[in-house]
């Protein structure tokens, strides 16, 4: 069976008389340029990992009871989760617009599965109509539209 | 456990991008009406009351949403941390953050399992 690539693999046993130089960070990193958006697209990775637990302390409420709820819904009326709730949202939006309409056209194979690829200019209106489909219908649902 | 994450990287990245997908499409308006509007009292009168939320969290669908909405999202940002930490600090971070964070991910995918199924 067929092992794991090492990266140290080929390096010679002695080091050469010639020495790289060590490595160094780009000037701009991390704040400036397009390292900022990058490393504010990384720094989004707090909300999906908060809002998560956030979403399971509101399953934790549904599954204890209406007291569990009407308290829970009391505590989302704190100015601090208020505020952390429009930064979420924000960060949300932010990597949303980032991944559908920036990265996910670029990262596609040429065929996906036994499907040839939808033309790149495609995939962000698709993915875009898509995103206002599932809030609309997400709305609908919340708002108490269906019964 | 380098090698067995290395040999794991595939699932980790197919949850990672499903994470984004139900993180992008579905958190935020979630967020807007269950965190934001329903708090508020932005909501018609009883549209999220708790006979209501529970009523459409604790059938089939609901559980299978929220439970995608906890785990996935959790995944994608344990993934992205780790590779957030790697560019900020190194790559010898990583011997200590992977392991933290995936391990992170699982607890939470076993505990909303657990939170779901008692709904």
């Amino acid at each position: 069976m067929a092992r794991l690539a090492d990266p140290r693999a080929m390096s010679p046993s002695r080091p050469g008389r010639t020495r790289t130089a060590p490595p160094v960070m780009p000037p701009l990193f991390p704040a400036r340029g397009r390292y900022r958006s990058y490393m504010l697209f990384g720094a989004c990775c707090v909300f999906f990992l908060l809002s998560s637990l956030l979403f399971l302390r509101v399953v934790d409420a549904l599954a204890a009871g209406p007291e569990a709820w009407d308290d829970l819904l009391r505590q989302f009326r704190h100015p601090l989760y208020l505020a952390y709730n429009v930064a979420a949202l924000a960060g949300f939006v932010f990597t949303a617009r980032r991944f559908f309409f920036q990265l996910f056209a670029k990262s596609q194979p040429p065929r996906i599965g036994p499907l040839p690829r939808p033309p790149l200019a495609v995939l962000p209106p698709l993915l875009g109509a898509a995103w206002v489909a599932a809030t609309a219908l997400i709305f609908c649902i919340l708002w108490g539209a269906f019964p | 456990m380098k090698h067995l994450i290395a040999r794991l990287e595939p699932v980790i990245w197919a949850l990672f991008g499903g994470g984004f997908f139900v993180g992008c499409l579905l958190m935020p308006a979630f967020i807007f009406m269950l965190c934001i509007a329903a708090p508020l009292g932005w909501l018609p009168e009883g549209a999220l009351s708790y006979e209501r939320a529970h009523a459409l969290a604790a059938n089939p669908i609901g559980r299978l949403a929220l439970f995608v909405l906890i785990v996935l999202p959790f995944w994608n940002g344990a993934n992205h941390l780790r590779h957030f930490v790697i560019d900020l600090r190194g790559i010898r971070s990583d011997g200590v953050v992977a392991p933290a964070c995936y391990a992170a991910a699982l607890v939470v995918t076993g505990i909303a399992a657990v939170a779901v199924g008692k709904l």
